[in-house]
């Protein structure tokens, strides 16, 4: 059975950050963030701790208040309740908040926002008290521009304004780094580099990092920790694993890869799906309490397997098949009401209306939901 | 972004940058107020004008040959302009005229000249003791026609604003998608029937934008009627004012300024009817070029007679004056001094260095505000631009005299005329400069730790320089040429080169106004080349 | 009122005369000190002996003395002949010294600048700025500004008495010393010394001498509209500050009604406009017009300038239209410069100031001594109207029957 590619990434990543659990104290911390347009809530009672040295994305659909809420950590929005606080600090609270320049916050722009005027040596030195060229020369090695001092912005490609961004921000030595969809304005080749980069560069630098996207494949691969928002709330927060693994919503379950629910009846021992019974033991916690009462099982497209069974106890037939490159995703309407997607490699190939039986190969347990 | 959070009051949240937002406000504000004065005055003199007495001069036969005199003059240059405009315009972006490039130059070149002048050289030319007369003389012919009065007017006129239209009606082309044109070809309609109803219905607003630009001009011009003693409101306005009479002045006033009222309402409406994509090249695809065929020659004599009658005649007739002596008859005017240009380039400098400066908030709340209060500064000075120069000068006589007399006579009236009329240029050029600058860089200096005013400093001025720059060389280079509010308001014993022409002219000195008239028209060229700088015409195909 | 020079002295007092670099420029000029007899010597391309004025100067300043009388006196045909002037000379008068500003009306402004300009090269601590106006207008703007407080000028010189009894009425004025207005005749000057002629005008029909006779034109200016001759014919300039004058005139002798009939029926009669009176004599002399209101010396000056052309001067009798109207000045209730202004207009009633006015701009001098130019008849042969000169300042009047009539 071939994995997400997600997950492969991950855990990649697991390997080569052992210390990642290994974070100090909380550097930002919000409590109850919440932000109102006219009578409409942006961002509502946010709540979300920080810690030195990690880096979390705040992951979500366009419009569902992460902006916002970045927006409001540099001091460039002020909150309509709640409070923020930074290495101990509060900076911005009920009736009052701490304008930008006074905050040790630093963010780097979606479109970078270099100054046209300035050469990028002095872009990088615009936020030092004063000139500096050994601290701009050491930044603009560490973003691997050596000798990139007097070049104008505009003779540079997306990937090196967005450096000559990231060592301007660094410059000052803030507490928090922000970064506002730092990659999207890349083309999607230079994106899965520059991701790396950055990480490598965010960590090599020691600095505590906030960034903000609705690309999940980002948001899983470099993350310390995802915050998925949706609608200005927070959903869930933790690790990429977690969150993709043992989504606490079917909004985040929804969101995060590709999400089939096999619905059933929770009888004793297990739900009763329509694959067939499954273990308590194959569940997330415990079910107990809805003994009785129909549920949602999350189900992946790498859980399940397509098997060609022409008899007559089969499961459903293949309504569509996608070619995504390295595999195929099938999608099967079950007879029994729902639609479940398989991935397979391209060895194995079904027509449209195909009979398949699905069997289950998760090595993990599966997260469920009551029924809507 | 974040200034319009500021600006908009939300209860509940003060900060340091809501305090600068009304600060910004109020400066726009009053500077706003202070551009509306002169009109305002001139209204309120008007209305203490006694009922009888208003009622009075506005239905004497003179007022109403007045009134139908200036709506005469306004309509037909409009008319004419449009007739010599739109076929220029038409040949040199639509056909294959011969010397196209150069054609397009010269023929909205003559904006370069000002009006005053150009009526200057003709009366020169064609006038009774003109060029012409001389050289016809010897011939036996004692008497030419008068080139004064409405003909002389509406030529003059119309050879030296007629490129407003020619500009926009050639904007309007470029910017027409050919592919409509040749869509209509398909659906079998000839070349002809395709540019009546598919090219011109889109020209309308193009054509209609240059006109309306003709109309205001000519309302509001002072000089060439005064040449021609043609008796129209700002002729008649001048008369009254130095002669001290406010009540006529004022009532001439208010029905100029609703003359122009009404042709701005036209605009508008007019504007909003299409798009203002008149103004815009969006480089799509041009209709197809039209062969003139055996034409082609011919139809060059169009614009080069245009081109001899508005560029070539003034400076030579004025060069021809210059070799000449001031016959003694003319009862010797003083002679020219250089101090006379000095004095031009010190109040225009002040001039353009005070609107700029108050530009500045009127700009940055109209480009970064939002919702429509944030932009009622900015259009409220451009009322001081639509008023006539004449009016101005009358407005701020009387206040001066009434309410400031201790800067009655002084520098600063003048100079704060010119801001009064040309503010909206240097508020224009600096807004787009404003808009172009993306505003996520003061953001994005304020997160790097600069205070809003330094990050203004630093990052957004620097950047709207440029803009700030074309804004003060536009007010400097239009106050050089301005006539009738310098003419005014002028201190004692301050002559520049405009008023130092007038004199000359009135004393039919004519050859002692050749070198400032020829400085004058440089001064021109050089505000064209600014415009055009800004605008970026294109003269290419 | 005495100037501030340390020269300062009284008119009249011959004793102890310093050397003032000032005389000896004018000293070889030759002009005849007050009441001295002028008689033998003639001055006009002379280089014959004779008295010329008092005989002590410096030779060093040779170069000073390089200016005559001929730097005052105007050129041509027409002065052949001409005694030298008598009346006060400019070296018996107080020095000049400090800025004066001058409002100065009236379409020959050229011509009193250039006497101006001598002025300034005489004292050299002298200078004058000068901001030439319509007199009608500057008689407003004086008015206005009086009534402010905001006067900007030290002296009003208009181009007739009409604005200067306006500004009078209108309280702008300070009086002149007696000192100053002591040798013009009574009528020229105003009976409180406000004002004070300094050249005459007496108004006069140029007319084209190819195309009439002087027998065509009436004696009576009322009879203008109807003379055949002219019809189609004339010019006049209504703007002018002169001709407004002469309405003035026209409505004090013969009423409102007359005056306003006369108007539209000059309308009628195809009169045009011109902007002043120059060009209007000069349109004569080159057949555009036939004949024009205008004040003498534009004839004159034409003449002086192109002598063959068919241009000559008719006089009517005993109406507004032989009006003799002043060139004069006033003082304006100026704090600053008063006495500088007074002296300042004794020296345009000196000798050399009047001959100067009288050969170059053609103008009826004020004193007794200096003898108009050419063949024009003097000023007690003209027949001119009862009026009253100061009586011409009922401008308002006059502006409203001329808009009523049309004509503004």
């Amino acid at each position: 059975m071939s994995r997400n590619d997600t997950l492969t990434t991950v855990e990649q990543t697991v390997k080569t950050t052992p210390e990642r659990d290994s974070f100090g104290e909380p550097v930002l911390e919000l409590a109850d963030v919440t932000k109102r347009f006219g009578g409409e809530p942006a961002v509502e009672s946010v709540s979300l701790d920080v810690r030195e040295g990690e880096l979390v994305t705040l992951l979500g659909p366009s419009g569902c208040g992460k902006t916002t809420t970045l927006r409001m950590i540099a001091g460039l929005e002020a909150p309509s309740e709640g409070t923020v606080t930074i290495s101990g600090e509060r900076v911005a609270g009920a009736r009052d908040a701490t304008p930008p320049e006074q905050r040790d916050v630093g963010l780097v722009f979606q479109e970078y926002a270099l100054f046209p005027h300035l050469t990028v040596g002095e872009n990088v030195a615009f936020g030092l008290g004063e000139a500096d060229d050994e601290r701009v020369e050491e930044l603009l090695e560490l973003v691997d521009l050596e000798g990139y001092a007097d070049r104008s912005p505009e003779n540079l490609s997306g990937g090196e304004r967005q450096r000559v961004a990231l060592a301007r921000s660094l410059a000052p030595e803030p507490d928090v780094l922000l970064l506002d969809e730092p990659f999207s304005n890349l083309d999607v080749r230079l994106r899965k580099e520059m991701r790396e980069e950055v990480r490598r560069i965010l960590k090599a630098a020691g600095v505590t990092a906030v960034s903000v996207t609705h690309d999940q494949e980002e948001a899983l691969s470099i993350s310390d920790r995802v915050a998925i928002m949706n609608d200005g709330r927070l959903e869930q927060v933790g690790r990429p694993e977690e969150v993709f693994g043992h989504p606490e919503s079917r909004f985040v379950a929804s969101f995060l890869g590709q999400a089939s629910f096999l619905t059933g009846t929770v009888v004793e021992g297990g739900v009763d799906t329509s694959l067939g019974l499954l273990d308590d033991s194959q569940l997330d916690g415990s079910i107990e309490e809805y003994r009785g009462a129909e549920i949602e099982v999350l189900v992946r497209p790498d859980d399940l397997r397509a098997i060609p069974c022409p008899g007559p106890s089969t499961h459903g037939e293949v309504v569509h098949r996608q070619y995504t490159g390295p595999s195929f995703v099938y999608r099967v309407e079950l007879d029994a009401g729902d639609v479940v997607h398989c991935q397979h490699n391209h060895a194995t190939e079904f027509d449209h209306g195909t009979r398949v039986c699905i069997e289950l190969e998760a090595d993990h347990s599966l997260a469920w939901y009551p029924a809507e | 972004m974040s200034v319009s959070d500021r600006v908009s009051r939300r209860l509940g949240q003060r900060s340091p940058s809501d305090i600068q937002a009304l600060v910004l406000a109020l400066l726009a504000g009053s500077v706003a107020v202070a551009v509306l004065t002169p009109l305002l005055w001139v209204l309120n003199s008007a209305r203490s004008v006694p009922f009888s007495r208003f009622f009075d001069i506005l239905f004497r036969q003179t007022t109403l040959d007045i009134f139908l005199n200036t709506v005469v003059l306004v309509v037909a240059v409009t008319a004419l302009s449009i007739i010599v405009g739109v076929p220029l315009a038409v040949l040199t972006a639509q056909t294959d005229l011969p010397f196209r490039r150069l054609f397009t130059v010269l023929a909205a070149l003559p904006l370069v000249v000002p009006s005053y002048i150009g009526a200057f050289a003709f009366v020169s030319a064609f006038g009774p003791r003109g060029e012409l007369a001389d050289a016809l003389a010897p011939l036996g012919i004692e008497q030419i026609p008068s080139i004064y009065g409405l003909v002389g007017s509406v030529i003059v006129l119309t050879l030296f604003t007629y490129p407003y239209v020619f500009l926009t009606t050639r904007a309007s082309l470029l910017s027409i998608d050919g592919r409509a044109v040749e869509a209509a070809r398909t659906l079998n309609h000839t070349r002809l029937e395709a540019f009546r109803r598919v090219t011109l219905p889109q020209l309308k607003p193009g054509i209609a934008a240059g006109a309306l630009l003709v109309a205001l001009y000519t309302l509001s011009d002072f000089g060439t009627p005064a040449i021609m003693q043609f008796d129209v409101f700002t002729r008649i306005i001048y008369v009254r004012t130095t002669a001290r009479q406010v009540d006529f002045a004022s009532i001439f006033s208010i029905l100029l300024v609703g003359l122009t009222v009404v042709i701005l309402l036209a605009e508008s409406r007019i504007e909003r009817g299409g798009e203002t994509s008149a103004y815009v090249n969006r480089g799509t695809d041009r209709p197809g070029v039209v062969r003139l065929g055996r034409w082609r020659w011919v139809a060059t004599l169009f614009p080069l007679t245009i081109a001899a009658l508005a560029l070539a005649l003034p400076p030579a007739i004025l060069l021809t004056w210059l070799g000449r002596s001031t016959p003694e008859l003319a009862g010797a005017a003083v002679d020219f001094q250089w101090a006379f240009a000095w004095n031009s380039v010190t109040v225009s400098a002040l001039a353009a260095g005070a609107s700029v400066l108050a530009a500045l908030p009127l700009a940055y709340l109209s480009a970064r505000g939002d919702g429509r209060l944030s932009s009622l500064p900015e259009r409220a000075s451009y009322v001081g631009y639509a008023v006539p120069g004449v009016v101005v000068g009358f407005g701020l006589l009387s206040v001066a005299l009434n309410v400031t007399p201790f800067l009655y006579g002084s520098l600063a009236v003048l100079v704060f005329a010119y801001v009064v009329r040309f503010l909206p240029q240097a508020v224009g050029t600096t807004r787009s400069s404003i808009l172009q600058v993306d505003p996520q860089l003061l953001e994005a200096a304020r997160t790097l730790g600069k205070p809003p005013l330094v990050a203004f400093r630093k990052v957004v001025l620097p950047l709207v320089m440029p803009g700030i720059v074309a804004g003060a060389a536009l007010v400097f280079l239009t106050s050089m040429k301005e006539l009738a509010a310098t003419l005014l308001l002028r201190p004692f014993g301050f002559e520049t080169l405009v008023t130092y022409i007038w004199q000359v002219q009135e004393a039919a000195a004519y050859g002692q106004a050749a070198v400032p008239a020829l400085v004058l028209i440089g001064i021109s060229a050089l505000s064209m080349l600014v415009i055009l700088g800004r605008e970026r015409y294109d003269v290419k195909e | 009122m005495m100037t501030t020079n340390d020269d300062t002295r009284d008119i009249g007092s011959t004793g102890e005369r310093q050397q003032s670099s000032r005389r000896r420029f004018l000293a070889a000029g030759g002009v005849v000190a007050t009441g001295a007899l002028a008689g033998c010597a003639s001055l006009f391309g002379g280089d014959e002996g004779g008295d010329y004025g008092p005989p002590d100067y410096d030779a060093a300043d040779a170069a000073m003395e390089a200016m005559a009388l001929s730097e005052f006196q105007g050129s041509g045909a027409i002065l052949e002949g001409r005694p030298a002037p008598g009346g006060r000379s400019i070296v018996d008068l107080p020095n000049l010294a400090g800025d004066l500003s001058i409002y100065l009306g009236g379409g020959e402004g050229g011509l009193y600048l250039e006497f101006f300009d001598v002025l300034e090269e005489v004292y050299p601590e002298f200078s004058y700025t000068a901001q030439s106006k319509p007199s009608s207008e500057l008689a407003a703007q004086i008015s206005e500004e009086a009534q402010a407080n905001q006067l900007q000028a030290d002296l009003f010189i208009s181009i007739g008495a009409g604005s200067l009894g306006t500004v009078v009425e209108e309280e702008a004025t300070r009086p002149l010393t007696a000192e100053t207005v002591e040798p013009v005749p009574e009528a020229f000057v105003e009976p409180s010394n406000n004002w004070v002629g300094i050249a005459g005008r007496a108004r006069a029909i140029p007319y084209n001498t190819d195309r009439l006779d002087e027998s065509d034109l009436p004696d009576s200016v009322m009879d203008f509209p109807d003379a055949d001759s002219l019809q189609d014919g004339m010019g006049w300039a209504p703007t002018y500050g002169a001709f407004q004058d002469f309405i003035t005139a026209m409505r004090l002798q013969e009423g409102e009604d007359a005056t306003l009939q006369w108007l539209e029926d000059m309308q009628a009669a195809g009169v045009q406009s011109y902007d002043n009176e120059f060009l209007i004599s000069d349109a004569v002399s080159t057949g555009e017009l036939d004949a024009g209101f205008a004040n003498h010396y534009y004839a004159l000056r034409v003449l002086n300038g192109s002598p063959d052309r068919p241009l000559d001067l008719h006089f009517t009798r005993g109406d507004a239209g032989s009006l003799v109207n002043v060139s004069g000045a006033a003082l304006l209730d100026r704090d600053e410069s008063a006495g500088l202004a007074d002296v300042f207009v004794r020296h345009l009633l000196s000798a050399e100031a009047q001959e100067f006015f009288a050969t170059r701009t053609y103008a009826y001098p004020m004193l007794p001594g200096v003898q108009p130019v050419g063949d024009l008849p003097s000023i007690d042969e003209l027949e001119t109207p009862d009026i009253d000169l100061t009586e011409l300042s009922n401008t308002g009047p006059t502006t409203d029957l001329l808009t009523e009539a049309g004509v503004l």
